[in-house]
């Protein structure tokens, strides 16, 4: 992404960040020209010290890698968090477009999951801070585990189309359950291409719903409790009552009038 | 479990010096304390307390490898 012939590598050794230099810039280790920047004592790695090197290329070919100049790994970072879990982890990593997903592989527990999908979230969130602190400029970061979030991935992209088609059936907004900013990013862009219905994000706070509304239905107040029955009554009662109120007004404008 | 707050804190904190982290061992349950620069006490708390509540998610997570509950307490 940097055109500039000179790269930062981090890893908790020398050896650890020309590795990983050798391997992102397609270069034999041998082949490399570094200048050690850091040097870890003892125990650095638990205190975020790291190796730091940089790397000159020689020829003008800009390496594709998915690293930026800040010098944050988000695999390395990830790797100390999940390691204060559980010793024997592995983080192993996947790109698509736009996306760099971190996968923790341990014992198969769950132990990174937790209830709901918390511990997950929480590590993504402390991973996604630390990210934005070191000035990451790369794709999004996604931990996973176990397939946890492909699976509710695939579980909210259901949850979409099933309402979309049950809003479009009945004329009528739907509504989802609570979910979190990037549950509902899902249902979200699984909507985007429906023709004939919009989606809209209903609260504050965290956690928020998402309602599903077919063109048309716009108008309508969101249904708080549900209270479709009401909308005609409630609608038709108004104008009335609206209508009374000129004549308090005009009966004591109208001494006025003959003075 | 201490030095693992302790990594999170100063990734998070602009003077990564003065973070300052204790652990308090009880028989169940160990109080990890931390201390951050007055500047920094925002970074660490986050929007709503949304950091220190994931810091406490993983802390959990972590304590039951260990059978052991640790408890995070943010000292001004």
């Amino acid at each position: 992404m940097s055109d500039s012939q000179q790269h930062e590598f981090i890893g908790k050794t020398v050896e650890e960040a020309v590795a990983e230099a050798a391997a992102k810039l397609n270069l034999a280790p041998e082949e490399l020209h570094y200048e050690v920047l850091e040097q870890p004592g003892a125990f650095a790695s638990l205190l975020g010290k790291r190796a730091r090197i940089v790397v000159s290329t020689d020829n003008g070919d800009a390496p594709t890698f998915s690293a930026n100049d800040s010098g944050f790994d988000p695999t390395a970072t990830l790797g100390d968090i999940a390691r204060a879990i559980m010793p024997e982890v592995e983080i192993k990593t996947q790109e698509n477009e736009d996306e760099l997903i971190l996968e923790i592989v341990g014992d198969g527990s769950g132990v990174f999951i937790g209830r709901k999908g918390k511990t997950l979230e929480a590590i993504q969130f402390v991973l996604l801070r630390i990210a934005q602190k070191q000035g990451w400029q790369g794709k999004r970061l996604i931990v996973e585990s176990e397939q946890y979030r492909e699976r509710r991935q695939v579980r909210l992209q259901e949850r979409a189309m099933s309402l979309a088609d049950k809003a479009l059936a009945e004329r009528r907004i739907q509504t989802t359950e609570m979910l979190s900013a990037g549950e509902r990013r899902i249902i979200h862009s699984t909507l985007r291409d429906r023709q004939g219905l919009t989606s809209r994000s209903l609260g504050n706070g965290e956690l928020k719903r998402v309602q599903i509304i077919p063109e048309g239905a716009e108008q309508r107040r969101p249904p708080r409790d549900g209270g479709n029955r009401n909308e005609r009554g409630r609608g038709g009662n108004r104008p009335r009552s609206g209508n009374r109120g000129p004549r308090r007004d005009q009966q004591p404008r109208a001494p006025r009038f003959e003075d | 479990m201490r030095e693992l707050i302790e990594y999170i804190a100063k990734a998070l904190v602009d003077d990564p010096d003065n973070v300052v982290v204790n652990e308090v061992m009880g028989e169940t349950t160990s109080v990890i304390e931390l201390r951050v620069a007055k500047d920094d006490l925002g970074k660490v708390i986050g929007k709503n307390g949304r950091t220190a509540r994931a810091m406490r998610t993983i802390l959990s997570a972590a304590s039951t490898k260990l059978r052991k509950r640790a408890v995070l307490e943010i000292l001004e």
